[in-house]
């Protein structure tokens, strides 16, 4: 009798679908058979896709043919070294400026802080084909305003986007316009974390500025400089948007980026296998260097 | 245990996404071209861009549904690496979501025949055969699979000469018609820069090495598909260039606005290039009309060829095109029709490939923009004379390696020499094509 007794019971709690425990899975799952669908079986594809490639039409398995086919590929290390070039010039400058910038807004001496914190903001979230068409106005040789100007004060043309040089530079001009301002506000946000009580004891012991800058901002930063570095250090290796609305990789593929490579190996050229070899290829790269970025600042 | 079942659960559904694309049919219909007009009945879909689009929807289609009322047709402006991506795309998923007519460029087509044998419909097997002689040999033979089948309807083509300032060689003296060789064309060149100041002719890419090449019969590739970049040709070519840039003749003009806005500023006084040219200048230069002229391209050496073409395209039919009979007699009709085949040359400036077009009088007709010269007419007479050379499937990247060789070469000093033998060695790793040499 006992036993007929529990078991209508436990047959009913069987039948719940809907219980607190799978309530959270219920709940994430649309989202995560999107992000399988979209995000994981891509990456997954990709993988195996760049262990294959393209014979009549067919994606056949080639073993390890993409990886040492890039390995001797010139143009592959020269987009990689223009990568370099503009992760090592590019991104000190910027994060510079973005510090500089942000201790001034932070500072109580300036007004109309909304303003300025919204104007170093705005690049970053203006379409950046819109903004190519003004700057390679604002860039041309014969037409350009900013030739106009050097002209005007008696220096000469600069070929700003036909020259190899030149175009690595204003390159490096655009990309740090555009995001120096989104590590400023970043880094705002980090300044505002620190204790007051640090500066008011500088203060009291007699720190200079320039001391409470060196010796308490950036060493308080340096969670958030690190992250700065490293997003930015991402978005170099990831920088297409630019080259390829300024100078289409050129001249002489002075301004082609690993990314831009692999869009071109991708989908003009539509060899996918190579594409997705060279895609792994940046996501050991990006790997590697955040590991060393991360090594670096926890043992200093 | 709740891990391996997530992941069997992902394998297999990793495993359905990817059988998703594996689908295929094969279906045969029977394909047979009504001979009353009317009796061809269905709905189409037309993917082309630009002027091509504009033409298919504003020129042709009124008059197709004049002959064939029953076949409803809708042409898609889409922008040309849209169309090129969305084929591919298409292809790659065995041929969905196709149209049933698509716009494809003649060195464009082996890039996706060779990936996709089956990609496109064989025209002849349709009857396309009976139009062949009716239009120019390069062109058909740049359309033609290995087989000798014609896959794609032949539309317009871009014969080559040399736009010129009329007002500036009557200025320094030189008369175009003397003008045989590159020889003459660069002492020529010495005496316009002497007097101008400014440079004889700009170019932006590998165009003008890809003309030269096609001029002399020869191209990136042999006719079996080995990379041919040092043969004697490409050599006599790029000395020609070399000669050119050491007499301070040739600039380097960036793109294709750097290229327009040169001619329209006078800083060159000659443009080796297609008959397309002109719609351009028509539209952006209206000052300098009746200030332009053109020439035949210079031969190599006397009595060489003097015809060369840049670009051009053609009508396709997808091989999964679900209306096929209604898509040829679409395609044909765009391709055949002289009136228009001349509507497409007054309206949209494409030159048509269509040789019986070339008796129409518009083309003896004296053009005021060029100077009073019978313009399309002396392009016309080049047309027989171009020789047919292979787009093999690698043309895109050799496009890139050359472009990029060229710029070295223009703006790094590189010598023109050295631009073959890099543009090799670059080829042959890029795309493991083999050297015919």
């Amino acid at each position: 009798m006992l036993e007929t007794g529990t078991n209508p019971i436990t047959i009913k709690k069987k039948k719940q679908f809907i219980t607190p425990k799978t309530v959270p899975y219920i709940f994430v799952g649309p989202a995560l058979l999107l992000f399988i669908a979209f995000t994981v079986y891509p990456i997954i594809a990709s993988f195996l896709l760049s262990f294959q490639t393209k014979v009549a039409g067919v994606y056949t398995f080639s073993g390890f043919a993409n990886y040492t086919r890039l390995f001797s590929d010139p143009l592959f290390y020269k987009a990689l070294g223009n990568t370099f070039i503009i992760l090592l010039v590019q991104v000190p400058i910027m994060l510079f400026l973005a510090v500089i910038l942000a201790s001034v807004l932070n500072s109580g001496l300036l007004r109309m802080k909304g303003f300025y914190r919204v104007a170093f903001f705005t690049p970053a979230i203006t379409s950046l084909v819109a903004a190519s068409i003004i700057f390679v106005l604002l860039l041309n040789t014969d037409y350009g305003l900013i030739n106009y100007l050097l002209t005007s004060i008696g220096l000469e043309k600069v070929r700003w986007l036909t020259d190899p040089f030149w175009a690595k530079v204003s390159l490096i001009l655009v990309t740090t316009w555009r995001w120096t301002g989104y590590n400023m506000v970043i880094l705002l946000a980090g300044l505002q974390n620190i204790p007051h009580s640090l500066y008011e004891a500088a203060s009291i012991d007699g720190a200079s500025t320039i001391k409470k800058f060196f010796y308490i901002t950036i060493p308080q930063l340096k969670p958030v400089l690190l992250f700065t570095f490293v997003m930015s250090t991402i978005g170099s290796f990831q920088l297409f948007d630019e080259p390829y609305n300024l100078t289409n990789g050129g001249p002489n593929n002075a301004t082609i980026t690993i990314t831009y490579y692999l869009y071109n190996q991708g989908f003009s050229f539509f060899n996918f296998g190579y594409a997705s070899a060279i895609a792994y290829v940046i996501v050991l790269f990006i790997a590697v260097l955040s590991w060393i970025q991360f090594k670096v600042v926890r043992n200093d | 245990m709740r891990k391996k079942y997530a992941f069997i659960l992902f394998f297999l559904f990793t495993m359905v996404l990817g059988a998703c694309s594996n689908s295929s049919s094969t279906s045969t219909e029977d394909l047979t071209i009504p001979d009353n007009p009317e009796d061809v009945k269905g709905d189409i879909t037309v993917w082309a861009w630009a002027l091509e689009a504009n033409y298919l929807e504003k020129d042709v289609l009124p008059a197709f549904n004049k002959k064939y009322p029953n076949v409803n047709v809708k042409v898609e402006h889409i922008g040309v690496d849209q169309v090129y991506q969305k084929v591919s795309a298409g292809l790659s998923a065995g041929g969905s979501g196709l149209p049933d007519v698509v716009q494809v460029e003649n060195n464009r087509i082996h890039s996706f025949t060779e990936d996709f044998p089956d990609a496109f419909t064989n025209l002849s097997s349709l009857g396309f055969d009976k139009h062949e002689s009716e239009f120019s040999k390069s062109k058909i033979d740049g359309l033609q699979d290995k087989d000798g089948n014609i896959i794609a309807a032949p539309r317009d083509l871009g014969p080559v000469g040399v736009i010129y300032r009329t007002d500036i060689f009557e200025e320094v003296g030189i008369d175009p018609a003397s003008i045989e060789t590159w020889d003459d064309y660069i002492e020529a060149g010495k005496k316009v820069v002497a007097h101008t100041g400014k440079a004889f002719l700009g170019t932006d890419s590998d165009g003008l090495l890809r003309i030269m090449l096609q001029q002399q019969g020869s191209y990136y590739f042999t006719e079996d598909d080995k990379l041919d970049l040092t043969s004697d040709a490409a050599k006599k070519a790029v000395d020609v260039l070399q000669k050119m840039k050491d007499a301070g003749l040739i600039i380097y003009t960036n793109n294709w606005d750097g290229q327009v806005a040169a001619m329209k500023n006078g800083e060159v006084a000659t443009q080796p290039g297609a008959v397309w040219w002109s719609g351009t200048m028509i539209e952006q230069m209206p000052e300098l009309s009746g200030k332009w002229g053109m020439f035949q391209l210079p031969a190599f050496e006397e009595g060489g060829g003097r015809a060369s073409n840049d670009g051009g395209s053609a009508l396709a039919i997808p091989s999964k095109s679900d209306n096929k009979v209604a898509a040829y007699v679409f395609a044909e009709f765009a391709s055949t029709d002289v009136d228009s085949q001349i509507k497409a040359l007054t309206n949209r400036g494409l030159f048509p490939a269509l040789l019986a077009a070339y008796e129409e009088p518009i083309f003896s007709e004296e053009q005021e923009y060029f100077n009073n010269q019978t313009f399309f007419k002396d392009f016309a007479d080049t047309v027989i004379d171009i020789p047919s050379v292979n787009h093999s499937s690698a043309e895109l990247e050799l496009r890139s390696i050359m472009t990029s060789q060229m710029e070295a070469f223009l703006l790094e000093d590189k010598p023109a020499a050295q631009i073959l033998e890099d543009g090799k060695k670059q080829a042959e790793q890029q795309t493991g094509l083999a050297s015919s040499n």
